[in-house]
């Protein structure tokens, strides 16, 4: 079993590890396409002889081919040097180092936000227990689906403000109690564009999982339900859909700690995007890619833990 | 006097596919409906058939409620919502039709090859796609926009290339199980050209509505991307309106109570998303009831 669930790990951080390179290529040919000359940004051209340029250039090793600047680039980006944000001139590690926390925090817990409310509404209308109650939350679904992030955050702060007294605009840290925190949680964790998706998903596999022999036997023989129903209806498509719509919550955390003023990785995307400040950029787009690839190992992991079978 | 016992039986399938689809045609109405008012909002701004000027200032009525002179009401210097709502679908409109277009046209390409050829082309397209799923596209699009400055066109282009493997998995999907259907083989096999098997067989017969299903959600997410980056301040500018950056503008006024301003341009915005989503669900083919064991 162990040893399953390890060769399926270490397939996947194969494949993560390969997808990354091909990713790093990606954003180092981009860079390359982009217009403006990278010597500018370190002298002033125009006071330079073009020897002494030609000299800066290949200081910089933007004389060399492609492919060497392309290894050259990712060797430092292996050893954690992402280079130095444009704008504050601090090492981008340091910002992505203090702002990641904060937002692997706000989207850990709207994800699970998300996945309360979908499995909720899920089993409700899969079982036809409470149709009353499913109709309504799927239709809140879709609504919660439709509507735009900031405008619900809009409507979040200004209730919390008026009615509550309470200004919840500012700050992860921790100064500022503990549901302060919670606000910008609910507005991602229901607003984030996935729940009609995340809830239509796990209906239909609930409804399928519904129908197999092995469920009937158990309601023929009066079992609990949910003991027969909980590996294959729940943890099973639950550990794709974390997988999948992580990239969403990430994009969805740009706008929501734009919003909020959250000092996370989203508002650094928003600012880096602002002051043109690709290395920052750069490093963050890395970082999501990381965090996505782990959340796909962790699935895989899971999936073979539950169902041996699937492991190849 | 006998006594009924009401039996209460869990509902057959039969029932079930029909109590879904009264629910199913109810939402795919609303989606058709709402594409069709913003296609007419569309060509009515296009031809200036608008209630106001958008670009209209009235100092003396600014933040107005809805009336029955401006049916959405007026923003902080009394521009007409309504008009500007109208202008605001030009900033998604063929932007998004662009990027709809190209995820269809090159993930059926990509989902044919890999579908019919899969021994040599499952591969590429696979890696395409876990490829395009380990990004977030905001933070993609982000470092677009940081590199290259681009206008919109171009950021919902490469919204659209990132989302042609998503199109091309399901048609290779729908095709591998497809190719094993008999009738397929036996047009083949009776010399049929492959092009017509792909084109009328496979593609028109039963692709199409996997294609309409994305074309759909497509723009959904287009319209969403393109306001959310107009919001953040990267996609469309004012004065030139867009729903994303009209309910950014209202923001300072909703904090001190004034409500609307943001409310109505947001209310298009989640009745759009929200057609073309319903829409798109409502098209989707009913999953196999029963799982093949």
């Amino acid at each position: 079993m162990l040893k399953r669930i390890g060769t399926t790990v270490l397939q996947e951080a194969i494949r993560s590890g390969g997808l990354l390179l091909v990713v790093t290529f990606g954003m180092f040919a981009l860079l390359s396409l982009a217009p403006g000359d990278p010597v500018s940004m370190y002298v002033n051209v125009q006071s330079l002889s073009p020897e002494e340029v030609e000299a800066v250039r290949h200081e910089l090793g933007l004389d060399r081919s492609f492919p060497v600047r392309y290894g050259a680039w990712l060797s430092r980006i292996a050893q954690g040097d992402f280079g130095t944000s444009l704008r504050s001139g601090r090492p981008v590690a340091q910002d992505l180092w203090e702002t990641g926390w904060r937002t692997l925090l706000l989207t850990g817990s709207a994800m699970v936000l998300t996945l309360l409310f979908s499995s909720v509404t899920a089993y409700l209308s899969a079982t036809e227990r409470h149709p009353r109650w499913a109709s309504a939350l799927t239709a809140a679904g879709y609504g919660l689906s439709g509507v735009p992030v900031y405008w619900l955050g809009y409507v979040v702060i200004y209730v919390a403000t008026t009615r509550f007294n309470v200004f919840p605009v500012m700050s992860g840290t921790s100064t500022s109690g503990a549901w302060m925190f919670l606000v910008p949680v609910f507005v991602l964790g229901l607003g984030n564009g996935t729940v009609s998706e995340v809830t239509r998903h796990l209906r239909g596999h609930l409804e399928t999982v519904l129908t197999e022999d092995y469920i009937r036997t158990a309601r023929a023989k009066g079992a609990r339900l949910w003991r027969h129903l909980y590996k294959d209806g729940f943890v099973m498509p639950l550990s794709s859909l974390v997988a999948s719509k992580t990239p969403y919550l990430l994009g969805g955390a740009v706008i929501v700690e734009q919003v909020f003023n959250w000092p996370g990785m989203g508002r650094l995307a928003w600012q880096a995007a602002l002051d043109r400040d690709y290395p920052v950029l750069l490093g963050i787009t890395l970082v999501a890619a990381l965090v996505i690839r782990a959340g796909h190992m962790l699935k895989e992991a899971t999936q073979v833990a539950v169902n041996p079978q699937l492991a190849s | 006097m006998s006594t009924y016992v009401e039996v209460r039986s869990d509902p057959t399938l039969w029932e079930r596919i029909r109590s879904r689809k009264k629910g199913k045609s109810i939402a795919a109405a609303y989606g058709v409906l709402v594409a069709a008012f913003v296609t007419l909002a569309y060509l009515l701004s296009l031809a200036g058939w608008l209630p106001a000027d958008p670009d209209a200032m009235d100092l003396g009525a600014m933040n107005q409620l809805p009336s029955a002179s401006h049916l959405l009401g007026t923003d902080f210097v009394g521009r007409d919502l309504l008009s500007r709502a109208m202008v605001g679908t030009q900033a998604f409109f063929l932007p998004g039709l662009l990027s709809v277009g190209v995820s269809l046209l090159f993930g059926t390409l990509f989902g044919v090859l890999a579908g019919f050829w899969p021994e040599r082309f499952a591969t590429p397209v696979g890696l395409f796609l876990q490829l395009m799923e380990s990004l977030p596209k905001l933070v993609l699009v982000l470092l677009v926009i940081a590199l290259f400055r681009p206008d919109i066109y171009l950021i919902l282009l490469v919204v659209g290339v990132t989302n042609i493997p998503a199109t091309a998995e399901l048609l290779r999907a729908k095709i591998a199980t497809l190719k094993r259907k008999s009738y397929i083989e036996a047009a083949l096999a009776l010399g049929v050209h492959p092009a017509r098997v792909i084109g009328k067989h496979i593609l028109w017969l039963h692709g199409r509505g996997v294609l309409l299903v994305q074309a759909t959600v497509g723009m959904g997410e287009a319209i969403l991307i393109e306001t959310s980056l107009s919001y953040l301040g990267f996609g469309v500018q004012e004065p030139t309106p867009s729903w994303g950056n009209m309910v950014a503008l209202g923001k300072d006024y909703f904090f001190r109570g004034e409500l609307w301003v943001s409310t109505a341009p947001a209310i298009p915005i989640l009745l759009t998303v929200l057609g073309f989503y319903l829409l798109g669900d409502a098209l989707r083919e009913p999953i196999a009831e029963r799982r093949a064991s």
